[in-house]
């Protein structure tokens, strides 16, 4: 009975994620991810597979690498999932999928998360994103669609693939306060065409995008022009995949801060293992509003999880322009969003 | 051509062979790093070289061979065709990322050879003939950098695949499991997909040989990108078919639907072919390299009906890795015969 034991389980969910949020949470966080984790392997054959004989910790809970997301359907919803994001698959390899029931967990944890991390997001929203309206499987778009308050609205500003330079230039025109949201990839080009700064009080969310393109600039040169440019009252960064439901939100320059119901794992690529806090390894998320899909996702990205949770990125996996004349296995690697 | 340079090429073959140990780290194990690099030195016997340096007309006076992304020991045949003709060579190579060059280089300079190596872009400059080993956009690169009237022979990337209906399957097992060994399976020449007919069997006896494979040949240097490639290749094979490993290799048997045409490092993805044996579809679009045979089914009608219109090279199991220095590059073209001016001018176009 997958409907009962699902409600269930958003139940606990949604109550964890109000009670971490309040400091009270209602259950330990290792409890349930091997509650879900459990219901997952009961009715989802590639959890079932990738579990080992006995998942007795948390940390014992496969992590799904993202190249399984394109390759199998993932999760407990296979062709029937009412909603389906999917990765860009601009650098080849297919497209992965994250399947959903429905989005009211995936939209209650992203929201209070960029709530309590940016409490001063203005409530009129200015996207460098395609409208979700016409790529309704772009999990960002999904997201930043949630975004606008108070009376505020979302516009869209990339279409085809282009930025839309002048729609944006008109949505700009005698604006307030705009959180501007944008791809570091979109941030870039639109920063080419030397834009007026934003209206004053504005805020800037970067989100990585670079989708194997290769950008002129470093994250940290990028920020400072969007400063210089935009002259926003501050700029943020968002770290998120298709394959999670939450997200990491930070400062340029500082640790991702990821929500209480996602826990960052930084692992040995050669052997999976855990590494303690503070050393470098291979990024895995166990993200407790990945009700339908899986619990646990390994990526591609290495990084360092501090003593505290916090994550530091430091880009891809080294080693993927591969040595030798066989197909290049960069092309096969590629992060979602 | 003169005998007294085809010599020197023997000689600088005889060097490299006998100061194997002093090449440089290139990320394999010595041992990985002895296997291919005999089988380099094995393909330059002195009738083939004198053959081929013979082929293709007039030699050009220089030469620049780019090894921007290959296997480290693609240079060595091509360097001793061109100098043995005696062309001036030039092998550029990464920054950074040398390689053999500078050994090759210095083994060449102690007997005379004109072989220089350089890590700079401007190389392909100046030069009648450049070689180009590397991926797809590399060699769009330097075909756009280089003259018009300068003949530039590209080589992108490459899959190879073994075709194999089992027959004595511990002989052809192992001799697989070598082909996988060379190069840790990073080659265009490497069997990255084998398709049979019974795959839990040629798994099997794939898992038993590449073990001992390992112990003979220790697989070397393995990214974290790799290994992240690895683990989800196994993550693949557990959730749809089967799975077989041991220290430093993989046995992954994986649906038809799911093959991968990118090779790991001494991971052997085994396919089931249908009744028919019919090699799948997708597998009949990739670029394909060499397609390896058990013993005896090279000539094979029915081999030949299936890839012979579509593979450069095909060749019993074991052998893969190890081709002749004469032979058919590309679907009945010589390159030999293209690096000299007598040659065709683009024969890497025709394919």
């Amino acid at each position: 009975m997958i409907p009962t034991e699902r409600a269930l389980l958003a139940a606990r969910v949604h109550a964890f994620v109000d009670g971490s949020l309040a400091g009270m949470p209602p259950e330990p966080f290792e409890r349930l991810l091997l509650d879900l984790h459990r219901w997952q392997a009961a009715h989802d054959p590639v959890a079932a597979a990738l579990a080992p004989p006995e998942v007795a910790a948390w940390t014992d809970v496969p992590a799904v690498p993202v190249a399984l997301w394109k390759q199998l359907p993932v999760g407990t919803v296979k062709d029937d999932a009412p909603v389906v994001f999917r990765t860009s698959g601009t650098t080849g390899g297919g497209r992965g999928e994250h399947r959903l029931r429905d989005t009211a967990l995936y939209d209650h944890g992203a929201l209070a998360w960029a709530r309590r991390c940016v409490p001063d997001m203005p409530g009129d929203v200015v996207a460098l994103l395609e409208d979700p309206a016409v790529a309704p499987d772009s999990s960002l778009s999904h997201m930043v669609a949630l975004f606008p308050r108070g009376g505020g609205r979302a516009t869209w500003h990339v279409r085809d693939g282009e930025l839309d330079r002048d729609g944006l230039a008109a949505r700009l025109r005698d604006a307030g306060p705009v959180f501007l949201a944008t791809t570091a990839f979109a941030l870039a080009a639109w920063l080419q065409a030397d834009p007026d700064p934003l209206p004053p009080g504005s805020l800037v969310m970067v989100t990585g995008g670079f989708k194997g393109r290769r950008l002129a600039l470093s994250d940290a040169e990028l920020h400072a022009e969007a400063e210089a440019r935009l002259r926003p009252r501050r700029v943020v960064v968002e770290y998120g995949m298709t394959e999670l439901s939450s997200q990491l939100w930070g400062t340029p320059g500082e640790a991702y801060l990821p929500p209480p119901w996602l826990r960052a794992v930084a692992v040995d690529p050669a052997t999976g293992t855990p590494r303690p806090p503070g050393q470098a390894g291979q990024l895995r998320f166990y993200d407790l509003c990945n009700l339908d899909s899986a619990v646990g996702v390994e990526t591609l990205d290495e990084g360092v999880v501090h003593g505290d949770g916090a994550v530091t990125l430091h880009g891809r996996l080294p080693g993927a322009e591969a040595r030798g004349c066989s197909l290049p296995l960069e092309g096969l690697v590629e992060r979602g969003s | 051509v003169t005998l007294v340079t085809l010599e020197r090429v023997l000689a600088w073959r005889d060097a490299l062979r006998a100061d194997a140990a002093g090449a440089p780290d290139v990320g394999l194990s010595r041992p990985g790093l002895r296997l291919v690099l005999d089988a380099a030195l094995d393909a330059l016997d002195a009738r083939a070289l004198a053959t081929a340096v013979d082929l293709g007309g007039a030699p050009f006076e220089a030469a620049t061979f780019v090894a921007a992304r290959t296997v480290v020991t693609a240079p060595i045949e091509w360097l001793a065709v061109l100098l043995g003709r005696g062309t001036r060579v030039t092998l550029k190579h990464p920054a950074g990322a040398p390689g053999l060059a500078p050994w090759l280089a210095e083994h060449a300079r102690r007997l005379g050879l004109p072989l220089v190596v350089t890590d700079r872009r401007e190389a392909v400059q100046g030069v009648p003939l450049v070689i180009v080993m590397g991926d797809d956009a590399t060699v769009a690169e330097v075909r756009d950098a280089v003259a018009p009237d300068v003949r530039c022979l590209g080589f992108g990337s490459r899959v190879s695949l073994a075709w194999w209906p089992l027959g004595d399957v511990a002989a052809e097992a192992a001799a697989l499991a070598r082909d996988l060994a060379a190069h840790d399976g990073r080659g265009c020449m490497t069997p990255s997909v084998i398709l049979t007919d019974r795959p839990d069997e040629a798994a099997d006896a794939l898992a038993a040989a590449m073990s001992e494979a390992e112990a003979r040949w220790p697989r070397g240097e393995v990214t974290p990108a790799e290994h992240a490639a690895l683990r989800a290749r196994t993550a693949l094979a557990r959730a749809t078919g089967r799975v077989i490993e041991g220290p430093g290799w993989g046995v992954h048997v994986v649906p038809v639907g799911l093959i991968d045409p990118v090779g790991l490092p001494r991971a052997a993805q085994v396919v089931g072919l249908g009744a028919d044996g019919a090699p799948p579809p997708s597998v009949l679009r990739w670029p394909l390299s060499v397609v390896g045979v058990p013993r005896g089914w090279v000539d094979a009608p029915d081999v030949q009906r299936r890839f012979g219109p579509l593979a450069a090279r095909i060749c019993t199991l074991g052998a893969m890795q190890r081709p002749d220095l004469l032979r058919v590059h590309e679907r009945g073209l010589d390159h030999w015969r293209a690096t000299g001016r007598g040659g065709p001018s683009a024969p890497a176009e025709a394919r």
